[in-house]
């Protein structure tokens, strides 16, 4: 379709507005939701594992803003087809605008909490290193988790909603699995491989050693969770594609 | 040789799954896996063929559930049929509802640009045609910038009709957009269509309101029980 792009842009622009009408902070939220998880969280766990790390508050804080990222983005894809559903139910237009409006809101909102992270790191500067490049496309890999997620189970959540549940219960595992709150070595070395299957450990330890630590990020990781992100996102989408001939009669 | 079809539908059927009792929840699907038999088969449509040139007004009739919108959907690409062929010549833009995207807590600027690009408008032809959108709907301009849910129902239709007015397609398919509106709504209606015939547009359109149908068409399709049961041709010199 001709539109798509306008099309795109109207239901990224719907989604936005509604979601801040009627709210006296409005996108001011996008900043103040991370950061007061990471306030909390510092709060609980720097008392608990009194921390040696001088940069343990900018490593929770980059860990924070990437897992949201990730769970409100796969959160909102997830029911992203059925939200549309009315939509979909009236006009044939190109489908797959509707798992990428809710998630570029996600990243709109990603963009601007990463100032966060930048207020922060004003205060107690790393050194900037060309490694920094690499950076977006790290979040570009996430990105494709997200979508080749969103393919998949908006498809499925479409016929069984009890998956938004589920999936808030496994985020909230996931953000305990992977090393946010707390720093990967106090987990015995046995472990680590296991721990480096999670595509957001690699991702979130490799954004770690760029904008905090200036190092070089592995490159086995980098192709290792760019290839599967790949792979989700390619048969996702074709997944997505099959399944909308028969979807519009399920919703 | 098939230069003056607008649509041709040849022994189009379908059939739907429908669930011998309500099944949503996971557990549901779980237990029902392993039996497909509490779905069962419901014919909405069965081998319908008909032929709709270019500029004729067809109408489509029949009782609740007799497959009308079903039809409209195959045409509009929203549903695939089981079986049979259906062919569109030329640009078809469909209004199985005024106003699709609608959002309530959204402006009547802003849902009149949702609802131009579902309908497959560009953003910038809509900005040429806002104002002729406006005029045409008859709401206060005051109005643009208020939610819609402040507006009165008939606002939000006359609204979402002067969209609709303004796509340009070859093929106009409408399922019962007629029943709604004052008499002045009414009179808009009845010039769009005429406009749109003497453009040398077609037509199909489903409605109960018998009237409307005589007066809008020149052939009325009759569904029964998902089969096409008459093609009324007596309206030839039909209405508009
Ligand atoms: N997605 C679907 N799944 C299951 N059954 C469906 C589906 N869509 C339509 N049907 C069934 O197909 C039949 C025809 O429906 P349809 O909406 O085409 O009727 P209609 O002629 O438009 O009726 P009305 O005059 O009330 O608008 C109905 O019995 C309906 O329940
Ligand atoms: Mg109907």
């Amino acid at each position: 379709m001709e539109n798509f792009k306008d099309l795109l842009f109207e239901f990224v622009k719907a989604d936005f507005k509604l979601r801040y009408k009627n709210s006296a902070l409005g996108f001011i939220w996008v900043l103040l939701k991370p950061f007061l998880m990471f306030l909390i969280l510092y709060l609980v766990f720097n008392f608990i594992f009194k921390s040696q790390d001088p940069n343990y508050a900018l490593n929770l804080l980059l860990g924070i803003i990437i897992f949201y990222f990730f769970s409100e983005s796969t959160m909102r894809g997830l029911t992203s087809l059925w939200d549309r559903s009315s939509i979909i139910l009236k006009v044939n237009f190109n489908r797959q605008l509707v798992i990428f409006a809710p998630i570029i809101n996600a990243f709109i909102n990603f963009f601007f909490s990463m100032t966060i992270f930048f207020i922060f790191w004003f205060f107690a500067p790393t050194p900037i290193t060309w490694w920094w490049l690499i950076f977006p496309v790290y979040i570009l890999i996430l990105a494709l988790f997200i979508l080749g997620f969103s393919f998949y189970a908006s498809v499925w959540y479409a016929r069984a909603r009890d998956l938004a549940n589920i999936w808030e219960v496994v985020l909230s595992l996931l953000f305990y699995v992977t090393p946010i709150v707390y720093p990967i070595n106090i987990i015995p070395a046995q472990y680590h491989s296991m721990m480096n299957i999670n595509p957001l450990t690699s991702i979130i330890r490799d954004s770690r050693l760029i904008l905090i630590y200036g190092h070089m990020p592995g490159l086995y990781s980098i192709i290792y969770v760019g290839g599967v992100g790949l792979f989700l996102a390619i048969t996702g989408w074709f997944y997505f594609k099959k399944s909308m001939k028969k979807i519009a009669e399920e919703l | 040789m098939g230069d003056n079809i607008a649509i041709k539908i040849e022994g189009v059927s379908k059939t739907f799954w429908i669930p011998k009792e309500k099944r949503i929840t996971l557990k549901d699907r779980f237990l029902s896996f392993y039996r497909r038999n509490n779905y069962e088969k419901f014919v909405a449509l069965s081998d319908i063929s008909f032929e709709v040139k270019k500029g004729e007004s067809v109408g489509i009739v029949g009782p609740n559930g007799s497959g009308k919108s079903t039809l409209l959907k195959i045409l509009a690409g929203i549903y695939a049929p089981d079986s049979g062929k259906v062919a569109v010549h030329g640009k078809i833009v469909s209004f199985l509802e005024l106003g699709v995207g609608f959002n309530y807590e959204l402006t009547g600027r802003e849902n009149i640009y949702l609802n131009g690009v579902i309908l497959g408008l560009k953003k910038k032809e809509i900005d040429t045609k806002f104002d002729s959108v406006v005029t045409f709907s008859g709401i206060d301009r005051r109005f643009l910038s208020t939610p819609i849910m402040h507006y009165s129902s008939g606002m939000i239709v006359r609204l979402a009709f002067a969209v609709a007015a303004h796509i340009e397609a070859d093929i106009y398919v409408m399922d019962e957009v007629l029943a709604v509106g004052d008499v002045e709504f009414q009179e808009k209606s009845i010039t769009f269509f005429r406009e749109k015939l003497s453009l040398g547009r077609t037509l199909v359109f489903v409605s109960h309101d018998r009237n409307a149908v005589d007066k809008y068409t020149n052939r009325v399709l009759s569904l029964r029980n998902g089969r096409l049961v008459s093609v009324d041709n007596q309206n030839m010199t039909g209405g508009i």
